[in-house]
C-alpha cells in the first residue's frame, strides 16, 4: 500500500458501550473531525436506553402518553417503523421489554462482568407489531402502555450515514456499522473485510454485520427474535451485507439473521442487498 | 295507585340522574387494558404485513398524510437555510461546526425529515448521497459498488457484529 496522504485524519474511539469506532476522513480539518466524535457521544446520551436521564428512557416511561420529542428521536421512531417495513417486522424496535427479560438489562461491559438477572415475569409469548405501538406525530410521539423501544443498531446505522455524508471521501465504523463515501485512499474504493474474513472494495456503500456471536453473556445473547420474544435460534454465527447505507445494510444484516442460513441469501436479494456473506455455526460460506 | 302529572314528572328525573349516575361511575372506574395497540386492525387482512406495501424510506413512517417534519429550536432555522444554500460538503461542514453537538444531531434530523416530505427529484426515496462511482437503480436508489479485493489485500476496515 501506498505511503499514508497527508491530508488524512485517522481517529479510533470506544462509544455506545465500549464499541470499537474507527473515523476515517480525506481533506477535512480537525475541528470538523473532534464535532463528529462529539456528536457521537452526543447521540448515546440522548438516546441510550441505560441511562434513566436520557430522552430515550423518559419517552419509554411515558409510555401510554403522547409525548413531545425532539427533530432527533422523532426521526429515529420513524425510521424505526421504517426498518420495521423493510424487514417484514422482524427488526423491531418494541423488543425491548423481551430483550430485558432474555437478561440484557445493563450496558453489555456491565452485563459481561456479571450474570444476568433475568425477571421473574412470564416471557411474553411475542412482540407486539411496532405500528401498533408506535405512533409518531409532528413534534410528539406515543407508545402503548407497556410497550419500550430500543433504537440499537438501527441508531447506530443511521448516524454512521448522517456523518459520512457531511464528507466527500471517508469511512465510518461505529461499533461495526460501517458508512463509506468517496474513492478511498487511492481512489478507487475502501477495503473492508466482512465477517468470513472476504474483503471487498466499495465505495458509497454501508456495510453492517449481525449475529449471535457478538453480544452474549452466559445463558443469552442480543439479537432477539420478535415472533418469539426470545434469543432467537439461528444457524448463523455472523452475517455481513453490504447496501445503499448504513442503515439499510445493518436491518437487512439482522433481518436475515433472523430468518435463518437456509433462506437467508433469497431474503437479502429480494430487498436489494449488493452482497452479503455469512458465517453459519458450524462452517462458513460467502455469497 | 295514580300519581299526578307533577310527581311522574320528578320521579322520570330522578331516574335520569340515577341511571346517568350509574354509567358515568362505570365508565369513569373501567380499567383500560394495558396491553391495548393504539390501533387495532380491523381486521384479519389488515393485521397482516402484506397488507402494508409501502415502499421503504418512501413514507412507510406510521404517520398521517401531511405531517410535516417534525418541530426544530426556532433560532436553529436560519441554519437549515444556510445548509440548504450551500453547495459542497465543505461549506455544509463549516456551518456545522459552528453548532454544538446536540445542535447539529438536531439540525441533521431536522433535514432528514424534510426530506421524507419532500419528493425526490428523480422519483425515488432521495435516501443517499452519492458521491459517484456507484450507480443508480431505475427506482432511484444508490446500487453500491462492490468488488472483491484479492485475499492479500489488508483491509482498511473491519465490520464485526454489532
Amino acid at each position: 500500500m501506498n505511503a499514508e496522504r497527508s491530508d488524512l485524519i485517522r481517529h479510533m474511539f470506544s462509544a455506545f458501550g465500549g464499541a470499537h469506532c474507527v473515523v476515517i476522513v480525506y481533506a477535512a480539518s480537525e475541528d470538523e473531525v473532534s464535532a463528529l466524535v462529539a456528536d457521537v457521544h452526543a447521540f448515546e446520551r440522548q438516546l441510550t436506553r441505560f441511562d434513566a436521564r436520557s430522552e430515550l428512557s423518559r419517552f419509554n416511561a411515558a409510555c401510554g402518553e403522547r409525548t413531545s420529542v425532539s427533530p432527533l428521536l422523532s426521526e429515529l421512531l420513524r425510521v424505526c417503523l421504517d426498518a420495521y417495513t423493510l424487514s417484514d417486522g422482524l427488526v423491531n424496535a418494541a423488543c425491548l421489554p423481551a430483550l430485558i427479560n432474555a437478561g440484557y438489562d445493563r450496558s453489555i461491559t456491565e452485563l459481561r462482568g456479571t450474570p444476568a438477572i433475568r425477571t421473574q415475569a412470564p416471557p411474553p409469548t411475542a412482540v407486539p407489531r411496532l405500528p401498533d405501538v408506535l405512533e409518531v406525530g409532528d413534534g410528539w410521539a406515543r407508545l402503548a402502555t407497556g410497550s419500550a423501544v430500543d433504537l440499537g443498531g438501527v441508531g447506530k446505522g443511521w448516524l454512521a450515514d448522517r456523518l459520512c455524508e457531511r464528507f466527500d471521501n471517508a469511512a465510518i465504523n461505529l461499533g461495526g456499522d460501517v458508512r463509506v463515501r468517496g474513492g478511498g485512499p487511492e481512489g478507487w474504493g475502501w477495503t473492508v473485510a466482512l465477517c468470513d474474513g472476504r474483503i471487498v472494495t466499495v465505495r458509497d456503500a454501508g456495510i453492517a454485520t449481525s449475529g449471535t456471536s457478538g453480544r452474549r453473556w452466559p445463558g443469552g445473547h442480543h439479537l432477539i427474535d420478535p415472533r418469539t420474544a426470545a434469543p432467537a435460534h439461528t444457524g448463523i454465527a455472523a452475517l455481513s451485507v453490504v447496501a445503499e447505507d448504513a442503515l439499510r445494510a445493518e436491518v437487512l444484516a439482522k433481518g436475515a439473521c433472523l430468518v435463518g442460513d437456509a433462506a437467508a441469501g433469497a431474503w437479502l436479494e429480494a430487498r436489494g442487498a449488493a452482497s452479503h456473506s455469512l458465517i453459519t455455526l458450524n462452517s462458513a460460506s460467502a455469497a | 295507585m295514580t300519581l299526578s302529572t307533577r310527581a311522574l314528572k320528578v320521579l322520570s328525573g330522578v331516574g335520569t340522574v340515577a341511571v346517568c349516575s350509574v354509567c358515568g361511575v362505570l365508565v369513569g372506574t373501567d380499567p383500560k387494558p394495558a396491553g391495548a395497540p393504539l390501533r387495532p386492525p380491523v381486521s384479519d387482512a389488515s393485521s397482516t404485513s402484506a397488507a402494508l406495501v409501502i415502499p421503504p424510506s418512501c413514507g412507510a413512517d406510521g404517520v398521517a398524510a401531511g405531517s410535516t417534519a417534525t418541530r426544530l429550536d426556532p433560532s436553529l432555522l436560519p441554519v437549515i437555510q444556510q445548509l440548504r444554500q450551500a453547495t459542497t460538503a465543505a461549506e455544509r461542514r463549516t456551518i456545522l461546526v459552528s453548532l454544538s453537538a446536540s445542535q447539529r444531531l438536531e439540525v441533521e434530523a431536522y433535514v432528514r425529515a424534510l426530506r421524507r416530505t419532500a419528493p425526490a427529484p428523480n422519483g425515488g426515496c432521495g435516501n443517499s448521497v452519492s458521491s459517484g462511482g456507484a450507480s443508480a437503480r431505475p427506482d432511484g436508489s444508490i446500487a453500491p459498488s462492490v468488488v472483491d479485493a484479492p485475499p492479500s489485500t489488508s483491509p482498511l476496515i473491519n465490520t464485526y457484529v454489532s
